[in-house]
């Protein structure tokens, strides 16, 4: 877990994409949160309580400092109610929440799982989703983001990994197929990007003026889904759970064309 | 949104919208303007992806080619590059399988055939009927001059020892098969074939 690498590419994102400074922002500041964590490791068995005494005060605190008022709000109205760890628990096992649940409970366990590793899969031994494919090999959880592995050599396209929303383990996952209903006639899925002046052949860039030449939106028409994924091999310097997040606009497109994210990332998107 | 009161339930509703964008703020409150104005200047363009093989040589790389179908119904070839699925190659291509988008798209691609008449210097562009008829005489010119009806050893052999054919990696094995049955039907003897896939 770097977070190191996170909070400065965040900060690095900030100026680039000045659109998402707010969402960045409340990013930056709940890895904070996951930076007290340390070298802690929780109970994997107990881990809705023990986030909720550990994980929950900090994440509330930073939310209310760095959110909109919206999220601020509903997050202290969740902590206070009680309700809470029910939430958390909720989350490990794979029930729906609301949007404002989702992120507390993303903001509370997220790190906690990473830090569990293989164990996460007993934190989530409540979920009953399936194991592997579509699904994370090791908690079950839906994939987030789709990241393409980067190279030396311009000329390779980097296999392709899914990472879960849920835990953050990344698993291989074919490149051609849809990550959620594993559609893969070509002419049924659609990679939607930033227009290119010219033909690609290589993957360095060529001096192009656009914003997102890594960042694309890979759809499908079969089940009208899609996944923000982030090449690596276009920015060596990306790290693919925060670049995913300054892909709003792209997302504000991908709902235009009637496509939802398979799963939507912290900030509710 | 400074003094705005949302409750739980309030909250949840605005988020049964999904994603979905009210008065330019995200169900979780964040403002959305900028972003809005950004996606609004965007110029994005959708491609399907198809699974092709590389023309060039016998190692038969995976391609994934980008298309995208114009507005005429043309459909325009964005761009090709490895497939990462491919056992064969991994996602890697050569420098000339990597070009070879330009098969479809280069501005230096030659569209029509090519002549040179005995003695010119200039080549000229001819038409296919005209470069075809002339192929097929100077075939025939050939073979009859040069074909063996008898070895040495007073053996009935009936081949062509004046053309030889070279094949290359762009054929199927179809093609190549077929290639060779019209070859040997003309009586040639010196075959290269690079067929595979
Ligand atoms: S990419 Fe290169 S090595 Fe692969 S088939 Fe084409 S020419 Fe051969
Ligand atoms: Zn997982
Ligand atoms: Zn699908």
């Amino acid at each position: 877990m770097d977070l190191d690498s996170r909070r400065q590419r965040a900060w690095h994102l900030r100026e680039r994409y000045p659109f998402a400074q707010q969402m960045l922002g409340v990013y930056v500041a709940v890895v904070e949160v996951w930076g007290s964590l340390e070298n802690e490791l929780p109970p994997p068995g107990e881990l809705a309580s023990w986030a909720g005494e550990k994980m929950l005060p900090g994440v509330v605190k930073a939310t209310e400092a760095a959110a909109p008022q919206p999220l601020a709000v509903a997050t202290h109205d969740l902590a206070r109610s009680g309700r809470a760890v029910e939430v958390l628990a909720g989350w490990l096992a794979g029930q729906e929440l609301g949007p404002a649940e989702r992120f507390l409970a993303r903001a509370c366990l997220q790190a906690p799982l990473e830090a569990l590793r293989e164990e996460a899969g007993t934190a989530c031994a409540a979920d009953p989703a399936p194991r592997g494919g579509r699904h994370c090999p090791r908690c079950g959880g839906l994939p987030q983001l789709s990241i393409r592995a980067g190279a030396d050599d311009p000329l390779v396209r980097g296999q392709r990994q899914l990472s879960c929303a849920r835990c953050a383990h990344r698993w291989q996952y074919s490149a051609s197929s849809c990550p959620s209903c594993g559609e893969s006639t070509g002419a049924r899925r659609t990679v939607y990007a930033e227009k290119h002046d010219g033909p690609v052949v290589s993957r360095t860039a060529d001096g192009g003026t656009e914003l997102f030449a890594h960042l694309s939106i890979d759809a499908c028409a079969t089940c009208q889904r899609y996944l923000i994924d982030v090449d690596s091999g276009r920015d060596a310097r990306a790290v693919p759970e925060v670049d995913e997040l300054v892909a709003l606009p792209l997302d504000l497109y991908a709902n235009e064309q009637g496509l939802s994210k398979v799963t939507p990332n912290l900030m509710g998107f | 949104m400074s003094e705005v009161e949302v409750s739980r339930r309030q909250f949840l509703q605005i988020g049964a919208a999904g994603t979905g964008v009210l008065g330019g703020l995200s169900p979780l409150g964040f403002d959305l303007t900028q972003a809005i104005t950004v996606k609004q200047k965007l110029r994005i363009e959708g491609a399907t992806v198809s699974h092709s093989v590389c023309p060039y040589c016998a190692v038969g790389c995976a391609l994934l080619a980008y298309t995208k179908k114009n507005a005429d119904g043309k459909v325009e070839l964005l761009q090709i590059e490895g497939d990462p699925d491919s056992p064969v190659n991994e996602g890697r291509l050569c420098p000339k399988g990597a070009s070879a988008l330009q098969l479809a798209v280069s501005r230096r691609r030659v569209p029509s055939p090519m002549y040179r008449e005995p003695g010119a210097k200039e080549w000229k562009t001819v038409s296919w009927d005209f470069a075809l008829d002339r192929l097929a005489r100077n075939i025939k010119a050939s073979r009859d001059r040069t074909f063996v009806t008898t070895d040495a050893n007073g053996n009935l052999v009936n081949r062509c020892e004046g053309i030889a054919f070279a094949g290359g990696a762009a054929f199927s094995s179809e093609e190549g098969y077929l290639a060779t049955k019209l070859m040997r039907s003309l009586g040639y003897v010196y075959l290269e074939q690079q067929a595979r896939v």
